[in-house]
């Protein structure tokens, strides 16, 4: 059959789908991290959130009456990320109460794909903090599952002692020791995902290769960690390799629905993103401050979009 | 572009496409009024006479392509998809020359006057596929002063090769009619710009003494280096204005296979009738074809065996500009620069990501996502091939632009 079509008659061939499986074959060194350090525990987390996603994504699509769902993957990808931002020992009904808030209320409700304002993943993870605060920073150590605390929550309380000056450094108070290594590899206590610096930058490094995302995101808001906690007389290389950082600015910010679309947009979030984490780090009440600033940056995009598109009339 | 697809007729050399009984001869192949047909049913033409006669500024010549008979005049389907006035010719197969054709003084002889004359004569049009008339080109009005001529040697489209080919096969003509068109628009600077996919064209073009009065651009092969806006940024770094042409800016752009024509024509007479053709593609018969203008698709391309069963476009010029033709029974113009056969499928739209591709890649800097804004737009096509959502991002700027037209 002749195809009469207006130009372009070539197409790059990258669709969502593609890049919703790249998104995933990134995600996938840290989720083999995941297992490694949190055991079982990983594949179960995981396998509820996808699955509540999915199932979730599917009903609302026969009660929306949409065509072509689910085969972009996007499903797939939020519940795969909003397991990474949750404690390990999370009940797993939480788990699929959240996947269900991000796919129903944070997503679907908005628009579906492309629409919606926040990040579903840590849209997802928000609700569930504030609505079972203990379960949600209640966090165990990798390979025995004893509870304890986070390196950010143990250098907010002043029990990480000397982060800058000495390369291991000592939390006494809780009998244990964090090393850089550890926190590179991702031997440390954390969200099921984020805790591997080195699954994470591996993953990072497929989706800049493969032009999945853009380095302006990821390289202005570790660019502004960097600087303000150097300015701030903070260690600079615990910073960047602890709590959610990385798979924030790498997976998170990085979202394209919930990012500008100009290059300026992009700076300026990404500057907003690192700003706000190091200042809740800091000075607010909470240790990790990723989750929420990528959430308040979301908020300005369609600002910010407007920004260029006011010049373009 | 990771793949530009020219290999599959970069070393085709230009074959002589078997000129076939019936032409059809549309008035109407460039840019501007419709020539006033000159012949009615039942004249004989011989080779070059003047069919269609240039009566407004905006307008170009038509000229005989065979010997033989006029059998009727028509309506027929231009590539584009209008209906345009043609003139139906029986070829006598003679290929007799116009008794009238003008000989032309020696080259050297030529002054600029004479050479706007002779390009006006030949109803010569920019060959890159806007066909536009040349002869407007290379006479701005008084308000405005040309004091650079581009070649765009760039052909920056995928799958074509004509004008790589000519340069390869006649740098002689292309120095020449360069040489000639530099006068006609009283140009002190000549520059010919290349990609660097055809650095291997410039060793003839220097022989030709090419480097006696142009610069050399070699420029890297990235779509659309060729479109003007860019191409004269790129090679003089000068801006043109949006809604502008390279003119207002002092800068005339001419095509590869335009200065080509120029040189044949004086050389040899004969106005233009015929042009270099890239037939790419999954055609059972790629490669580059010198076809006479009012030559049938059908006439030109073959068709692979049991190809109607599959979803296919058939497409009039490059495969990023140019339009997808409904019927092979369309004729061969003065600006049909390929065609090229794609295997194809209609995809519908998917939601828009926000992925910010288009944004990236636009050479103009605009933000095609958007629904505003976008009449500087060049058609260039770059934000549907990488759109992931296969959003129909071009079709919307001209559904757009013909929306203000006809406000």
């Amino acid at each position: 059959m002749k195809i009469l079509a207006v130009s372009p008659h070539l197409h790059s061939g990258v669709s969502t789908q593609v890049l919703m499986r790249d998104v995933l074959i990134a995600l996938l060194p840290a989720g083999l991290a995941s297992l490694v350090f949190f055991g079982w525990r990983a594949v179960w987390l995981i396998g509820v959130c996808v699955g509540a996603a999915v199932l979730t994504e599917y009903l609302a699509a026969q009660f929306f009456k949409k065509k072509n769902y689910l085969n972009d993957c996007s499903a797939v990808v939020t519940g795969v990320l909003l397991a990474f931002v949750l404690p390990p020992s999370l009940p797993l009904w939480m788990a699929a109460l959240g996947a269900v808030f991000a796919i129903l209320l944070v997503k679907e409700l908005f628009g579906g794909l492309g629409h919606n304002i926040f990040n579903p993943a840590l849209g997802g993870r928000a609700f569930l903090l504030a609505s079972f605060p203990v379960w949600l920073t209640t966090w165990t150590r990798p390979f025995d599952a004893v509870t304890t605390a986070t390196p950010l929550a143990l250098a907010k309380s002043g029990q990480l002692l000397d982060a800058v000056s000495r390369a291991t450094v000592q939390a006494s108070a809780a009998g244990q020791a964090v090393n850089y290594w550890d926190l590179f590899l991702g031997n440390v206590a954390g969200s099921l995902g984020e805790t591997s610096a080195l699954a994470l930058l591996l993953g990072a490094a497929y989706l800049l290769y493969r032009q999945v995302i853009d380095w302006r995101i990821p390289l202005g808001y570790l660019g502004t960690v960097a600087l303000f906690m150097f300015f701030a007389h903070e260690n600079v290389a615990f910073h960047l390799l602890a709590g959610g950082l990385l798979l924030g600015a790498f997976f998170m910010a990085t979202d394209y629905t919930t990012s500008p679309m100009t290059r300026r947009g992009k700076w300026i979030f990404a500057i907003g993103c690192g700003i706000l984490t190091s200042v809740i780090r800091l000075w607010g009440g909470y240790p990790e401050g990723v989750c929420y600033s990528i959430l308040i940056m979301n908020m300005f995009v369609p600002l910010l979009d407007r920004l260029d598109e006011a010049k373009s009339k | 572009m990771p793949n530009d697809y020219k290999e599959l007729t970069r070393d085709k050399a230009i074959n002589l496409c078997p000129v076939p009984e019936w032409l059809y001869v549309p008035l109407s192949q460039h840019i501007g009024a419709p020539a006033v047909s000159l012949v009615k049913k039942g004249d004989r033409v011989r080779r070059g006479q003047l069919i269609g006669s240039a009566d407004a500024f905006v307008t170009a010549n038509v000229h005989a392509p065979v010997s033989g008979e006029v059998v009727e005049l028509l309506k027929i389907n231009s590539p584009q998809g209008r209906l345009v006035d043609a003139v139906k010719i029986k070829n006598d197969f003679q290929d007799e020359l116009d008794p009238n054709l003008k000989q032309y003084p020696p080259v050297s002889e030529l002054d600029t006057e004479t050479v706007r004359e002779i390009i006006r004569e030949i109803g010569l049009v920019g060959l890159g596929g806007a066909a536009f008339p040349t002869h407007v080109k290379v006479s701005p009005p008084q308000d405005k002063k040309v004091d650079t001529l581009i070649l765009n040697a760039a052909e920056c489209e995928p799958y074509l090769n004509a004008d790589y080919r000519i340069l390869l096969e006649h740098p002689n003509e292309v120095v020449l009619g360069l040489r000639l068109l530099a006068k006609a628009a009283r140009a002190a600077w000549v520059v010919v710009a290349v990609e660097d996919n055809k650095k291997d064209a410039l060793p003839g073009l220097k022989n030709c003494g090419v480097e006696e009065f142009a610069r050399i651009a070699v420029l890297p092969s990235v779509y659309p280096t060729g479109a003007e806006k860019i191409l004269v940024k790129k090679t003089v770094g000068r801006k043109i204005p949006n809604k502008g042409l390279p003119i207002d800016v002092g800068v005339v752009v001419v095509n590869v296979g335009t200065a080509y024509q120029l040189a044949r024509s004086v050389q040899t007479r004969l106005p233009l009738t015929e042009r270099v053709v890239t037939v790419s593609g999954e055609f059972a018969n790629p490669g580059n074809y010198l076809v006479r203008v009012g030559t049938l698709y059908q006439d030109v391309v073959q068709l692979p065996a049991n190809f109607a069963t599959k979803d296919y476009r058939v497409v009039s010029g490059g495969p990023m500009m140019g339009f997808a033709v409904a019927a092979l029974d369309v004729p061969v113009t003065k600006g049909t620069s390929g065609i090229i056969l794609l295997r194809s499928q209609i995809f519908t739209e998917t939601n828009c990501l926000r992925c910010a591709r288009c944004v990236d890649i636009c050479p103009l800097g605009l933000l095609p996502y958007r629904d505003r804004g976008l009449a500087d737009c060049m058609e260039c096509g770059l934000c549907a091939f990488v759109c992931p959502a296969r959003k129909y991002l071009v079709q919307k700027v001209r559904a757009d632009k013909l929306a203000r037209q006809k406000n």
